[in-house]
């Protein structure tokens, strides 16, 4: 089961990482471009807004400033008279121009030598003529020779900024009008400037010191903002485009603000805008945070859905590879179902085919094993039939053969018998062809007789009938008795038998009854076909491990044509045919049961010097 | 010759002729039956002091006439000769084993018969 379970998950999970990581991929991308699109966007608005602020502010100051410098150089006219009476006169405009211009918060005026004249004030009781020496101040000096003099930015009654402002008196010897100016405009102008919420504007003058911040303590302390760089960079750069004098920077605290700034050229005083970027950027932020949402949201979706995709696309996989297994541990009627008709549908159908063609194949496998089953059966009956009807057949054969033997003994008994009686004169002498008929009729009777013992023996050998009656038995004793049983024919027939066996030949083990058989074959075979005055010869030899045993004739010997088939049923020679007697049976027999001794049977023969047949047994001590 | 009277059992016309001309010329008295039947008959009957008997016969064989003689206490002590065509190898002691007294194999030997003959009545307890 895991084994299934587990390509299963792997494919999934491919389909998904990768569905995932393209809609990642494509999310993030549009989401930075766009977050980078609108962050200039956003960038280059604000910047804007804060340049039109600090612009507007410094050309506001800018104005102002102006307007009272024009008094001034209208203030520092010559008097038309002289004297007290000029003095007088010049105090008269001082009071005038309280009257139009509400910055100018004190006028003095100096004469060609630095020494103050009139002293005016709104607030204070006007001194004329006080003589106080300035020749040696900035404000005479500078004014004298640049006709024009901004002083440095300072704070009457602690908090309220002024500066000093003098004029030169046109045309040599002419004296100097100074005026002190408050500024507290500009710290009002220069907040109006402010945006946002934690936006801010300040001011600094040509060397960097603050003019107005919201800060006052700051202001009141003459902090010198030149260590920032947007201020640096506008001190460094007074007459930059103010297109690009927008750049992020850093306030007194470090934060980074978004910086634009403006520079009042008459004074060299550079008005700021600033914004912290966090409040700069805020509506960016939110949009980073929607980006990030909208990813997040799109993640899911891509997850669940390639999830959805990938169990769609693996779930007809699985069920083809389920049904492979199945149909691979043997279960050939398995079939996929697949309604999809693109490429696993044409998969699982070509499977299917596959399966189908499987089945069939194993099915008519079956049929042939079971009808070759069959045929064997049928074949295994039919044998087993065969061979119930040959051991009938035998049976009958048997049958046959002890009915055929019956059958011709019953008339033999009475051939023979009365030919006895007639031979033995039991009723009455015979004449001389009498008995000689007689003879004939007894040993045709007792040829006959011996052709059906020897027919009746070979077949049962054929037959593989006959059963050897082993036991030990005197081979020396048998060949005697085979001498004693052809010596009277012998003797009648002039034919000497000797026979001659080897001491150490006696006790051999077998079928005493059918070694006799053969030896009586062997020695009337011998007998018979001797001359008068031959010599039958019997010897029993022992030689390696067997008895041998041989008679050896001096009869006319076996043509050579006739050795092949001289131990073969019903072959005789010439010369056994020519004697009339032997049923051409003897030797084939004789041949078996030596064979079935375990012994062998041959002969050596030369024709007109006699034959030599030779048996051999197993040499068996007793 | 003793005169003792045999039965002989035999259903070939010819072979009884040979074995009843026999042992008639040798002296004995015969008692002749065709059948194992009759055979049973005459030896209750006349008692006769041997039997020859053919085994295969028109009735009852050779071996069951054997049996009832055997079975009846008037018979059960005459010997019994089989005298019979079957003489394939183990017939002879199949004969003996069944309780045959003697057994002789047609073609029979005059010799053979007539020698047999008269040992059996020779060693009938005279």
């Amino acid at each position: 089961m895991e084994a299934t379970a587990r390509p299963h998950r792997r494919l999934i999970w491919k389909y998904t990482t990768v569905v995932v990581a393209l809609v990642a991929a494509a999310i993030v991308s549009v989401g930075l471009t766009e977050l980078y699109f609108s962050y200039q966007d956003s960038k280059r608005a604000l910047t804007r807004v804060e340049r039109d602020k600090a612009y507007s502010a410094a050309a506001s100051i800018e104005q102002q400033m102006q307007d009272v410098v024009r008094e001034l150089e209208a203030a520092a006219q010559p008097t038309a008279e002289t004297g007290m009476a000029g003095l007088a006169e010049r105090n008269q405009e001082f009071r005038s121009v309280f009257g139009r211009e509400k910055l100018v918060s004190q006028l003095s005026y100096l004469d060609a030598a630095g020494e103050e004249r009139v002293r005016a004030s709104p607030l204070e009781i006007d001194r004329i003529d006080s003589g106080i020496d300035f020749s040696r101040s900035a404000k005479f000096i500078r004014a004298r020779t640049e006709q024009r003099y901004f002083g440095r930015v300072y704070f009457q009654h602690g908090s309220q900024p002024h500066i000093t402002v003098a004029v030169a008196e046109p045309g040599a010897g002419g004296g100097v009008v100074v005026a002190e100016i408050d500024l507290t405009f500009v710290r009002q102008v220069v907040d109006r400037a402010r945006i946002g919420t934690a936006g801010y504007g300040y001011a600094v003058d040509s060397r960097g010191e603050l003019i107005t911040h919201p800060n006052i303590n700051l202001v009141l302390r003459h902090t010198n903002f030149a260590s920032l760089p947007q201020v640096r960079a506008a001190l460094r750069a007074p007459a930059q485009d103010p297109a690009e004098a927008a750049t992020i920077g850093r306030d007194q605290d470090g934060t980074k603000v978004l910086s634009a700034f403006q520079t009042i050229e008459s004074l060299g005083w550079h008005v700021f805008v600033e914004e912290p970027l966090s409040e700069a950027f805020a509506p960016l932020e939110a949009a980073i945070w929607r980006t990030a949402l909208l990813l997040v949201a799109f993640l899911v979706l891509a997850i669940a859905t390639s999830v959805l995709l990938a169990r769609r696309l693996v779930r007809p996989i699985e069920s083809i590879q389920t049904a492979a297994a199945k149909i691979g541990s043997g279960a050939l009627n398995q079939r996929i179902e697949i309604a999809s008709h693109d490429e696993l549908g044409a998969l699982a159908e070509e499977f299917n085919r596959m399966a189908a063609r499987l089945q069939e194949s194993y099915a008519s496998l079956e049929q042939k094993v079971e009808e070759r089953t069959r045929e064997l059966a049928t074949a295994l009956g039919e044998l087993d039939k065969k061979g119930r009807e040959l051991e009938a057949a035998s049976l009958h054969k048997s049958e046959f053969l002890a009915n055929m033997s019956h059958e011709l003994r019953t008339p033999l008994n009475a051939i023979l018998g009365f030919s006895q009686v007639l031979r033995e004169r039991l009723f009455g002498e015979l004449n001389e062809k009498q008995e000689s008929y007689v003879d004939d009729i007894l040993s045709s009777g007792n040829h006959l007789l011996s052709l059906i013992n020897d027919v009746l023996d070979l077949s049962k050998v054929e037959a593989g009938e006959v059963e050897l009656e082993v036991a030990p038995f005197s081979l020396r004793e048998s060949l005697e008795r085979g001498v004693v049983m052809v010596r009277e024919r012998a003797l009648k027939d002039g034919v000497q038998v000797a026979l001659a066996a080897a001491p150490d030949v006696d006790i051999v083990t077998g079928d005493e009854r059918r070694i006799r058989q053969v030896i009586f074959n062997l020695l009337s075979n011998a007998v018979k076909f001797t001359p008068a005055g031959g010599v039958v010869d019997v010897r029993a030899t022992q030689v390696d491990g067997e008895v041998r045993v041989s008679v050896a004739d001096t009869g006319p010997g076996i043509a050579p044509e006739d050795h092949e088939r001289i131990f073969e049923e019903f072959q005789q020679t010439d010369a056994g045919v020519a004697h009339g007697e032997g049923t051409g049976l003897g030797l084939a027999l004789s041949k078996r049961l030596v064979q079935l001794h375990g012994g062998r049977i041959w002969f050596d023969s030369e024709l007109g010097k006699g034959s030599t047949f030779v048996f051999t047994l197993p040499a068996r001590p007793a | 010759m003793a005169g003792e009277q045999i039965l002989v059992v035999e259903d070939n016309e010819k072979n009884m002729k040979l074995f009843r001309d026999v042992l008639q010329a040798t002296g004995y008295r015969t008692l002749e039956a065709t059948t194992g039947g009759r055979a049973v008959e005459l030896a209750t009957e006349h008692g006769p002091d041997l039997v020859l008997m053919d085994v295969q016969l028109p009735d009852i064989n050779g071996l069951e006439a054997l049996g009832r003689l055997r079975a009846d206490e008037r018979t059960a002590s005459i010997p019994v000769l089989a005298v019979t065509a079957q003489a394939m190898q183990g017939d002879r002691e199949r004969f003996l084993a069944a309780g045959f007294d003697g057994y002789l194999s047609k073609p029979v030997s005059i010799a053979d018969l007539v020698a047999t003959v008269q040992h059996h009545c020779d060693g009938r307890g005279r």
